[in-house]
């Protein structure tokens, strides 16, 4: 790999790997370590999100990289894969790591030393950050630092990230690193070897980073020592200088499901396959379980430190954590909180959210205008107003929705809580084939589903994981509201009804149900057909519950706010774009220079504007039924008046495949409301109360409105989940699935919805 | 005739899916051999480990040392306790 230039040591620049339990503080740490001086990206080739920050002591800077919280260093999920893959510095593009920072939560130090473990056999140099002091101190936990610090062959510094205490000490634990690096300027990218940089230290950097004295049984120990000489020999056999260690054979030995020995396979080649795999047979037929027996050697281990560095806290009476849970936790109590919680939380999301989104709104609609005002072209006039800026406008004016709600997100997070209602969820969502664990990617559903189906990646078995993938979409997102908006205003009686419930807010409720309630036997189906195979048990940690930190959480919030814009944004931004293409070609000259009569001669009689904006209003729904989108809603149009819709409708459906709320601006153009319409335009409400079939028949009835939020409820027109699900699956087959199964639920349950209504005398 | 002491630990043992809640246990051992068992390893619960179980059901929420974890019963099967005496 090329020396990268922000990595030369010359420059007194070190890059060090953030790793730790979840729930250790890292997090939090990071953020007290590097402060403004952070950035988010992706990982090469993944969408695993990439966190790095700054930090500076004397003269050295430290980059920092903040790993996705693992138990292990066997990889099971997407995230832990690449925890594994930086440290091995096996990611294309990626910097070498020097140093790791392995976050140790003091107050539970027994179970974070299993990932100390096998950190430090990764052969690069250590250095401890020792959290959650307080907490420890209060049960009466003490941990002997010093005495870990010899132990282990690497500083362990007591930290208080959120005091900000000894955090400098830290820094130069890691920058005191950088000497030895220095006698080891090659150690990290030498070319020569086919190794990853971790292991390869192992042969040059012996004794800056001691390794962990495991007690592995006598057998696994042996035939790896053995798997070591064997893939060494292989390896001086193609002419590489190096050896392979006995950590190394021995991950390749117990990695078998996790990736372990593939990624030995990659770096070494086929050759060595046969190697591990008659190792690996041999204990098995002497009834020893490598990776079991590695489990439980490490375990022992950490037991075995932790009994000489840690003082047990004397029992304690129930801790705050404690008493919560008691109701939080509860059968019927906690589900009847997590209820209301939830309930809290969308209300907000709506109350909150309506100012921001109406100035967002507005504000496009000025710029709109003025740049209307100010470009003489026609057509790039209309590419700019209608393509451009609406294409923009129409993602950002649901952003306050969707930062509110990671907002809460995020705090239910920090908090603890969100382990406890996927805890509360598992129940019922086990019936249907998923785990508690489906239930935070299907929660932010409700936002949006390209972070919902980021969020899949903890669900550690493929199918669950496939089917949460799945059915995510179907959670009502907030691009469903402008439609639920517009159709219940203009068609839903403002009237109460059970016992003085607003009807409309009712109906309103509705849309949100049918997703949930759809999406659950479907995610049954999906798990009895096309992802089969068993739910990995639930197994989650319960943190202690935490005050969440007001500058953590709006720093979660705005970054995942600006990473929704930049996915969704982008696509959503082509698309709009093209979708204009479709409204607007090909031009009608004939009908154009009609209509330009028509209006000469109005304004020739002194006609009011209202007149005129008529007349543009007409010439913009006949330009539009002449377009390439009014001639496909044209020839769909005999598959959709069961439905109740006419072609305007099918185009405006057809329209709004980048984006549902797409539909709404669509509706405008086709029904000539004009473009700038949004859904609570009186304009667009009475044009289309006003609405009628070719016959004369009124269009738009209680039936259709409900028909067509049934299909937006169901239908996956969303360009941006489509792209994320290619992504996060690596193969077009699934967003094709996709697309396809909610189109069919889409069109079938609005067939339903509208025959039903239209039979109880709602038509 | 002395009793035997093996049958006689081994008949204390039993999964922590038939523990009893708000009794404190000792691991024995951790059964079967994949993803889910190991993982019990890697969440801090091994041989020697002092559980109990603070909410029992499935998923139970169980406590281990300081922290709390919620497990379900196909985990729970292969925790072999028994109780501290």
């Amino acid at each position: 790999m090329a020396a990268s230039p922000t990595n030369d040591h010359t420059a007194k620049r070190i890059v060090a790997a953030v790793i730790g339990n979840p729930n250790t503080g890292k997090s939090t740490l990071f953020n007290a370590l590097t402060g403004i001086n952070q950035k988010t990206g992706n990982y090469a080739g993944v969408t695993v999100e990439k966190k790095h920050g700054l930090a500076n002591i004397g003269d050295t800077t430290i980059e920092l990289i903040d790993l996705p919280g693992t138990y292990s260093l066997v990889a099971r999920s997407v995230d832990e894969a690449i925890a594994v893959d930086v440290l091995a510095s096996s990611l294309d593009g990626e910097e070498p790591v020097d140093v790791v920072l392995l976050v140790v939560d003091e107050s539970s130090l027994e179970r974070n030393l299993y990932l100390a473990s096998q950190v430090l056999e990764f052969g690069l140099p250590v250095v401890v950050a020792l959290t959650m002091g307080d907490i420890a101190t209060k049960r009466g936990i003490n941990v002997d630092a010093r005495e870990l610090t010899t132990l282990l062959g690497c500083p362990c510094v007591r930290v208080n990230a959120l005091k900000g205490e000894r955090l400098d000490e830290l820094l130069k634990a890691l920058a005191a690193i950088l000497p030895s690096l220095d006698r080891h300027p090659d150690a990290s990218r030498d070319p020569v070897s086919s190794l990853d940089s971790g292991f390869r230290r192992n042969d040059e950097m012996k004794g800056t980073a001691p390794l962990p004295n495991v007690e592995y049984p006598g057998r696994l120990r042996a035939a790896a020592t053995e798997l070591a000489d064997e893939l060494s020999a292989v390896l001086h056999a193609q002419g590489d200088r190096h050896t392979v260690s006995f950590q190394e054979a021995m991950r390749a030995i117990v990695d078998r499901h996790a990736g372990g020995e593939a990624r030995f396979i990659k770096r070494l080649g086929d050759t060595v396959g046969p190697f591990i795999e008659r190792a690996r047979a041999s204990l098995e037929l002497g009834g020893l379980t490598p990776h079991m027996a590695e489990a439980g050697s490490r375990t022992r281990w950490a037991r075995g430190m932790a009994g000489r560095v840690v003082t047990p806290g004397v029992p304690q009476g129930d801790s705050l954590t404690d008493r919560l849970d008691r109701v939080l936790t509860h059968r019927v109590w906690g589900t009847v909180i997590f209820l209301m919680l939830m309930a809290l939380i969308f209300q907000s999301i709506y109350s909150w959210a309506s100012p921001l989104m109406e100035l967002i709104d507005e504000g496009f609609g000025s710029l709109g205008q003025l740049a209307g005002e100010s470009i003489d072209d026609e057509t790039l006039r209309s590419l700019v107003v209608d393509g451009v800026i609406a294409g923009i406008g129409g993602v950002l004016v649901f952003l306050p929705q969707i930062v509110i709600l990671f907002l809460f997100i995020s705090v239910l997070e920090a908090s603890g809580y969100l382990a406890r209602a996927a805890y509360l969820m598992d129940r019922l969502l086990r019936k249907f084939g998923l785990t508690g664990r489906s239930f935070i990617p299907m929660m932010s559903g409700f936002a949006c589903a390209v972070p919902a189906i980021m969020a899949t990646r903890t669900i550690p078995d493929r199918a669950s994981r496939l089917a949460t993938i799945m059915v995510t979409p179907l959670t009502s997102c907030s691009a469903r509201l402008p439609v639920y908006t517009l159709m219940i205003g203009a068609f839903i009686p403002d009237e109460t009804a059970l016992g003085g419930l607003s009807l409309q807010a009712l109906v309103m409720l509705g849309m949100y149900v049918t997703g949930i309630l759809v999406a659950i036997p479907v995610a049954f189906v999906f798990r009895k057909t096309f992802f089969k195979g068993a739910s990995a048990p639930l197994m989650i940690e319960l943190p202690t519950y935490k005050l969440p930190r007001a500058k953590d959480i709006l720093r979660a919030g705005a970054g995942r706010g600006w990473a929704f814009v930049k996915t969704a944004g982008t696509i959503i931004f082509i698309t709009s774009v093209v979708l204009w293409a479709a409204t607007y070609y090909p031009r009608d000259d004939a009908l154009i220079a009609q209509f330009a009569t028509e209006r000469s001669a109005a304004e020739a009689s002194g006609a009011p504007e209202d007149d005129l904006a008529a007349i543009d209003a007409r010439e913009q729904a006949a330009l539009s039924e002449a377009s390439y989108l009014g001639q496909a809603g044209r020839v769909i149009q005999p598959a959709v008046e069961p439905l109740g819709w006419d072609w305007r409708i099918a185009s405006a459906a057809v329209a709004s495949f980048p984006a549902r709320e797409v539909v709404v601006s669509a509706m405008g153009v086709l029904f000539g409301a004009g473009g700038d319409v949004d859904e609570e335009s009186e304009g667009l409400r009475e044009t289309l109360q006003k609405a009628t079939h070719s016959d004369g028949r009124k269009l738009f009835t209680i039936a259709t409105a409900l028909s067509l939020m049934v299909f937006f409820a169901l239908c996956m027109q969303c360009a941006a989940t489509l792209a994320t699900i290619k992504r996060e699956t690596n193969s077009w087959r699934w967003p094709v699935f996709a697309f396809t199964y909610m189109t069919v639920l889409a069109y079938l349950g609005a067939l339903v919805t509208y025959q039903v209504a239209a039979a109880i005398g709602l038509d | 005739m002395a009793p035997d002491m093996t049958t006689a630990h081994v008949a204390q043992e039993f999964s922590m899916a038939e523990a009893k809640s708000r009794v404190v246990y000792s691991v024995l051992r951790i059964t079967g051999h994949d993803d889910c068992s190991c993982r019990l390893h890697e969440l801090g619960i091994g041989e020697g480990t002092t559980v109990m179980i603070e909410r029992a059901g499935n998923p139970a929420i169980v406590r281990i040392g300081s922290s709390k974890l919620a497990l379900s019963a196909e985990c729970l099967h292969r925790i072999k306790v028994e109780p501290v005496r």
